[in-house]
């Protein structure tokens, strides 16, 4: 049974046996960890998974390009992922592919569906991220999306919605990674599609931070929660984005140039979380395990879940 | 067409100065359907070149609590609006109290009930500027607006969502004065109590533009579209906010000071009709009329005649 009304289910990056040791942190906290990394998990990490009653997922992505293109490429890579399951442990599959040409649209949907009945036959369960799109910011989302969300909804057990890259750091010149209007407009469009027992809604756990220089270029992605983790940052000044419900810091770093950081943050997340909250969302996932502070886990722990919602089915159940 | 069965009307605020005042309203007086004037009282002249060109006249008021807290205060500012109205030649009141508290709230509800009751029986007309107030900022409204939005709905003949000053730039470190979700936001929640063809999106005519380097203070309401119309201004970079619908400037300064601009301009300008469209409201105004920007009027112009 899920140790808590909400559950907790961020990615998780396994780098080596040390990973083992940062899981057991909060261990008792999770309800389950979408796994990424270069390396296979130590058998030691499933293991863990296991004796805290973690779940666990792998995490795979790409443009999709030679994946799935033609029946017999979707035929290879159903075949690799129910390998991962099966031989090496993992509990389901979370599928991030993220440019996808809109041309594989109808492909993209049809090895979903394939996949989908595949890992259901092994008891395997099938999740899926998606982009944080809106009607705000790109209109229907026939017009440039790769995703076909009934068919998401038929498929897959659970739908993670990326609330955050609202603005792109290493591609921008200044804004925060979520905002609260925009992450509810998110939700809200998923919503539309997704039953809600299958709903997640999955959260920053970095900020941006952008130098104010001209010909600064791009910005960063940051797990700070303030300048004054920084060394050498002085001159900090602060202001709280009513509408984005979040910090906000003009400061100087060490070398005297003027930055300026979009916080992810205690009062942050705790905003975000009244959508959770406020849709009944059942399900939280971050942006990842190892770069959430210490004020978001604040932020959770005070959390009071959602009177009311029934409980998800147990583990088995899957 | 005659301007006022156009199906959506232009009714700017006004800053009347002197004499010129007329000139500039002459430049667009074919598509203006009203005027809310603030400024100094303007010259016969003025009103006769509005009531000449079909354009309906308002008075700008504003003020405090003790306007309307007691039945005299209330009264005497009633009577005030009345005379305004019948004998400068005004035809309405465009109500603009911003900075009172909750606690007035039954006291303001019977001030309008009255001034509506009383202008409307003169044959003039109560218009009424309110906030733009989405749950996003503000949580419920009834925890910090002096006014029933009901009310608001009940006895104005026009009502004005202000849809600006999301941030006020002279009182913090960033943000744009409005943006697309945000007025959209606060569009609908006033659809909610107020009939669509009496409101009125409020749009500036003026960006928020703040010197990034620490110290610098807060920041200021400018109405220049972009970078290049300051002096000396220099290294400018542009980035479109693709969810605010708005482009934001990264600039130098004549003193190399690092400054970031949130325009208003055309473009946001567009975006924010569409709202209007989507929504079939009655009509846009903007603060002010002595701040519309050349491609603010070309989206306008546009959006009134297609043209």
């Amino acid at each position: 049974m899920s140790k808590r009304k909400v559950r907790l289910f961020p990615w998780f990056a396994y780098q080596n046996r040390d990973s083992v040791k940062q899981l057991k942190e909060h261990a008792d906290e999770l309800d389950g960890i979408s796994i990424f990394g270069k390396r296979m998990p130590a058998a030691e990490l499933f293991a863990c998974c296991r004796e805290y009653g973690i779940d666990t997922l792998k995490l795979v992505g790409g443009t999709g390009e030679g994946a799935f293109e033609t029946p017999a490429q979707a035929r290879a890579t159903i075949d690799g992922f129910l390998r991962d399951c099966t031989e090496t442990g993992y509990g389901g599959i979370d599928l991030d592919y993220e440019h996808v040409p809109p041309r594989l649209l109808k492909p993209y949907a049809t090895f979903m569906r394939d996949l989908g009945r595949e890992l259901h036959a092994v008891g395997k369960r099938l999740s899926i991220c998606v982009h944080g799109m809106a009607v705000g910011e790109h209109g229907r989302p026939e017009t440039f999306a790769f995703y076909d969300p009934e068919a998401i909804a038929a498929a897959c057990d659970e739908v993670r919605p990326m609330c955050y890259d609202y603005y792109f750091a290493p591609r921008g010149i200044t804004g925060p990674t979520t905002a609260w209007l925009w992450a509810r407009e998110v939700m809200q469009f998923w919503l539309q599609y997704i039953p809600l027992e299958k709903m997640y809604m999955a959260l920053p756990a970095y900020g941006n931070d952008f130098s104010t220089l001209p010909n600064a270029k791009t910005g960063k992605q940051v797990n700070f929660e303030h300048p004054t983790w920084v060394e050498g940052a002085h001159d900090i000044e602060h202001a709280w984005l009513h509408q984005e419900r979040l910090n906000f810091y003009r400061y100087l770093d060490a070398d005297g140039k003027p930055r300026v950081l979009y916080a992810t943050d205690e009062e942050s997340t705790r905003e975000l979380l009244k959508i959770v909250d406020a849709f009944r969302i059942p399900a939280i996932s971050f942006w990842y395990y190892q770069t959430m502070t210490p004020g978001i886990w604040k932020a959770l722990k005070e959390f009071p879940g959602i009177a009311g919602v029934p409980r998800l089915p147990s583990r088995k159940a899957y | 067409m005659a301007k006022t069965k156009r199906k959506r009307l232009l009714t700017p605020w006004f800053p009347y100065q002197n004499a010129g005042s007329i000139k500039l309203l002459r430049d667009h007086a074919d598509v203006i359907n009203g005027i809310s004037i603030f400024g100094k009282t303007p010259s016969p002249e003025f009103f006769a070149c509005c009531r000449e060109r079909d354009i309906d006249t308002l008075l700008l008021v504003g003020g405090k609590a003790s306007s309307f807290d007691t039945p005299e205060h209330a009264r005497a500012t009633l009577d005030g609006y009345l005379k305004a109205c019948t004998e400068d030649g005004y035809g309405g009141i465009d109500l603009d109290f911003e900075h009172v508290t909750p606690d007035y709230t039954d006291a303001y509800t019977v001030f309008l009930r009255d001034t509506a009751k009383e202008l409307h029986a003169i044959g003039k007309r109560l218009s009424i500027c309110v906030g733009c107030y989405p749950l996003a900022q503000h949580g419920r409204p009834s925890r910090v607006h002096f006014f029933e939005p009901e009310v608001i709905g009940e006895c104005c003949d026009e009502v004005r969502v202000m849809c600006y000053d999301l941030y006020y730039a002279p009182h913090c470190l960033l943000g744009p004065t409005s943006s697309f979700p945000w007025a959209r936001d606060g569009m609908r929640f006033w659809l909610q109590y107020v009939s669509k063809e009496k409101l009125i999106m409020g749009l500036p005519a003026y960006g928020n533009d703040y010197d990034m380097s620490p110290g610098a203070g807060f920041g200021w309401q400018v109405n220049f579209e972009h970078p290049s119309e300051i002096v000396m201004s220099h290294a400018i970079e542009s980035f479109w906010l693709h969810y605010e619908r708005l482009n934001v400037y990264r600039y130098l300064n004549h003193e190399r000071h690092t400054h970031i601009h949130y325009a208003s301009d055309g473009k946001s300008t567009q975006h924010h009709l569409t709202t209007v469209e989507d929504l079939d409201l009655g009509g846009i105004s903007f603060w002010h009329y002595g701040t519309i920007t050349p491609s603010m009027w070309q989206v306008v112009y546009y959006f009134l005649r297609g043209k």
